[in-house]
């Protein structure tokens, strides 16, 4: 499918700045899935966007405002076409077959092994009881997919999904007290939960179909939809299949309805932005609108 | 991990009824005489009596003051106290064959460690051979994934290394720890050889001593060969996190000594992938940075998000190839205390050669085995955080208390990750000149190697001592002192 994305990001400071500078994960992925039409960024006051690769392969973009300011805003525009419309498209192996793979693969590749180590507080060695239920255990024999979808059901029991929640938590505790959260609390629960099984699990920033942001069924006529926000989904490897993505938010596999912007270990890796300036230190105001737009009104097959 | 040690249970009953008297003596030989080496030197004594050393001991002791030669302890309570250099005035004496050795060791040991770098922050094929695991590295705090495929001027990483040596009971030089972030250390080196030079000439006339003194001027050469834009354009600054860091003597000492601008983090300033130094006379392009700031504080867009003390945007313009970062971010990795146990194989893997210095036996607190061995014998071994420095983080087992003890054992089956274990070797001893008597002291030796345009190791080095009688922990921080260091030129 192919979407126009349109990003607007605005900070204004109470009092002037100087030596601006930005850091900025907003642009879609290219790989085989995913293809980039077009991308252009800019900046207001006027400055050069550089493009680069950061350690995980997602493509940042920084610039620089030196002289005084007081607010510096910038757009990005991208077009994208997505390919995975069906995300059950690869050769199921045997259950006795799936370590094997796994295994083979962090040995190619052992930069993946820092998506089975890394713990942190977003992500943490998750205890074996929350809320007094028992935290599911790897289960020998049974498919990765199938216990992937076991684990989707316990997410949902320790925390639901809170589409308006604004701030997402700090530590996973905090989550296990409050029973909701946002998209990225409910990656990183299910993260937590897949990298103490061993598996590889990454964090995924990126952009939705603008549906998703509809109002649902049960909701009163005449609903505004939620604005627009960058989403959150995990991104497991799958044996026989590689990256997949597994949305807890809504208990979905990511299909070519899902833009991929930036992988990490947790979201501090994918912050969309980053910046640092020099001033008094009292905080900005932040402004950000984001409108994903279908292109071509093919359905999703 | 520990495959040295544990085959050879002798050792373990050694260094339990060890005593300070098993350990190595610098300057007597065993039949209690001075070594061939030392003798001009206790002649000289002898034949001016020892009341002359007070007196000299005592215009050392100003000269440092004057000088204002002072280091920074830090404890729980204060902020801080600057204290005088403590120093020694007896040097610590090593032949010519020994420096030998221990020069090609170095060399041998940094070579390594800068392919290991290179490769661990590139294609990791010592990982895909199974030579070092990977939880090592994606466990390790100082591994940062951040600067994965940056190509640093002419693949260095550490241009700048300290490396500890002790010298077990049979008088055996071993690596104790590989110090490659910002080893600090150097200008304590150079200032007791300034002082020794100047209060004991008569020593110096009686044996052909090497110089350390041109420290500064290798530095700088190296500095210059990493410069982008060729060495006759290099730019090159000392960055500092400022005078509240313990080491800020030694940031304006080399700047002073090589003739670079010493600057803070906010003198400095990015634009377009290029940092510049904000002069009277405007922007003046950085082409080499010897950064004394921490990695977690070296760039806020990368690495810690709330430093003040770094300079946004370095890393994009290291990234560019614009400017060399000294040393490299992400070298902590290579001087993990747990990746340590390793470097004799990484010696082995990268070069095909075997190592010509030998580690501390370590034992690794993921090892099951060796973790219940460690935390059965806590009264007989040092217990190390394994990215901490400067004896902070640190247990050590002789001298510790059960509640101590306890605290450790809490802490290491928490994070095993984190803590390593190694036997307790006596400290090779020398004499020290301390209030008018010559007592033996436990010491240690930290050489300095510099790689530019190749690796040179200076003939000499930094000699701690601790002072405190029977005491282990030679670290300046910790109440050492020190030593000039003497490499015999034949």
């Amino acid at each position: 499918m192919k979407y126009r994305i349109e990003c607007d990001f605005g900070i204004r400071f109470p009092t002037p700045v100087r030596e601006h500078h930005c850091q900025i994960r907003l642009a879609p992925w290219e790989d085989g899935s995913q293809s980039l039409i077009r991308l252009e960024l800019r900046v207001s006051p006027s400055a050069e966007p550089v493009a680069r690769y950061d350690g995980f392969g997602n493509l940042a973009h920084h610039f620089g405002v030196l002289g005084v300011h007081r607010e510096l805003g910038f757009t990005l525009t991208a077009e994208v076409e997505t390919r995975l419309s069906n995300p059950f498209d690869f050769p199921v192996l045997d259950p006795s077959r799936e370590r094997a793979w796994l295994l083979d693969s962090l040995h190619q590749a052992p930069r993946l092994w820092d998506f089975v180590y890394h713990q942190g507080r977003l992500t943490p060695k998750l205890p074996e009881l929350i809320a007094e239920r028992p935290t599911p255990v790897w289960q020998e024999g049974v498919p990765v997919l199938a216990q992937i979808q076991d684990a989707f059901a316990w997410v949902h029991g320790v925390a639901a999904f809170a589409p308006q929640a604004a701030e997402s938590v700090t530590d996973l505790d905090t989550l296990f007290q409050a029973h909701q959260g946002t998209a990225a609390d409910l990656t990183h629960l299910l993260i937590a939960l897949l990298r103490g099984w061993g598996l590889p699990a990454r964090f995924v920033s990126g952009y939705q179909d603008a549906a998703w942001f509809e109002p649902d069924d049960e909701a009163p006529a005449g609903t505004p939809p939620r604005p627009q926000t960058l989403h959150h989904w995990a991104e497991v490897l799958v044996p026989g299949a590689g990256w997949r993505g597994f949305d807890p938010a809504f208990g979905l596999l990511a299909d070519d309805t899902y833009i991929r912007v930036a992988v990490g270990r947790d979201a501090s890796d994918v912050s969309p932005l980053r910046h640092t300036c020099k001033g008094t230190g009292d905080p900005p105001e932040l402004t950000e609108t984001l409108k994903v737009t279908r292109l071509d009104q093919t359905p999703s097959a | 991990m520990l495959r040295q040690f544990q085959s050879g249970g002798g050792g373990q009953t050694q260094s339990q009824s060890a005593g300070p008297a098993m350990a190595y003596h610098e300057f007597y030989s065993d039949n209690f005489l001075p070594r061939e080496h030392y003798r001009p030197m206790w002649e000289h004594i002898q034949g001016t009596g020892q009341q002359m050393l007070g007196a000299k001991a005592h215009e050392a002791h100003l000269a440092l003051h004057t000088e204002g030669v002072t280091f920074t302890v830090y404890s729980d309570q204060d902020e801080g106290i600057e204290r005088v250099w403590p120093f020694d005035i007896l040097p610590r004496i090593i032949t010519a064959d020994e420096w030998t050795m221990l020069e090609a060791g170095l060399k041998q040991r940094i070579r390594a460690l800068n392919l290991f770098l290179k490769d661990i922050y590139h294609g990791q094929r010592i990982l895909k051979d199974g030579v070092v695991p990977p939880e090592l590295i994606y466990r390790g705090k100082d591994f940062r994934r951040e600067i994965m495929d940056i190509d640093p001027p002419h693949d260095i990483y550490t241009h700048i290394s300290g490396v500890d040596l002790i010298r077990d009971e049979a008088g055996r030089y071993l690596v104790l720890e590989d110090n490659l972030r910002t080893p600090s250390g150097v200008s304590y080196m150079i200032e007791n050889r300034i002082v020794e030079r100047r209060i004991l000439p008569e020593f110096f006339a009686r044996y052909k001593v090497r110089r350390v003194e041109h420290y500064p001027a290798l530095l700088l050469q190296a500095l210059r060969f990493l410069s982008p834009r060729g060495p006759d354009e290099a730019t090159i600054v000392v960055l500092t996190p400022g005078i509240y860091n313990s080491a800020y003597f030694e940031h304006t000492f080399l700047a002073k000594e090589m003739g670079v601008e010493l600057a803070e983090g906010r003198d400095l300033v990015c634009e377009n992938d290029k940092v510049y130094l904000k002069t009277t006379q405007g922007l003046r392009r950085v082409d080499v940075v010897y950064r004394r700031v921490d990695d977690d504080f070296l760039d806020p867009l990368v690495f810690r998000a709330d430093s003040t003390l770094g300079v946004a945007g370095i890393i994009d313009a290291w990234r560019a190839g614009n400017v060399a970062l000294v040393n490299a971010p992400g070298s902590g990795i290579a001087d993990d205390k747990a990746v340590y146990a390793y470097v004799p194989e990484i010696i082995r893997y990268y070069l095909g050669e075997a190592p010509i210095l030998q580690n501390v036996p370590t034992y690794q607190m993921t090892d099951h085995q060796d973790r219940a061995y460690v935390l059965d014998n806590m009264e007989r071994m040092v217990i190390k955080a394994v990215a901490e420095s400067g004896g902070y983080g640190m247990l050590m087992g002789p001298a510790s208390t059960a509640a101590q003890r306890a605290e450790f054992v809490k802490k290491i089956n928490e994070n095993p990750r984190n803590y390593i274990a190694q036997p307790v070797v006596q400290l090779s001893r020398h004499i020290c000149y301390l209030d008018g008597e010559l007592e033996s002291r436990h010491l240690d030796l930290r050489p300095f190697i510099i790689y530019g345009d190749g690796i040179e190791v200076v003939p000499g080095g930094l000699t701690r001592v601790a002072l405190t009688k029977g005491s282990l922990v030679v670290n300046s921080s910790q109440g050492g002192g020190s030593k000039d260091t003497w490499v015999l030129a034949d």
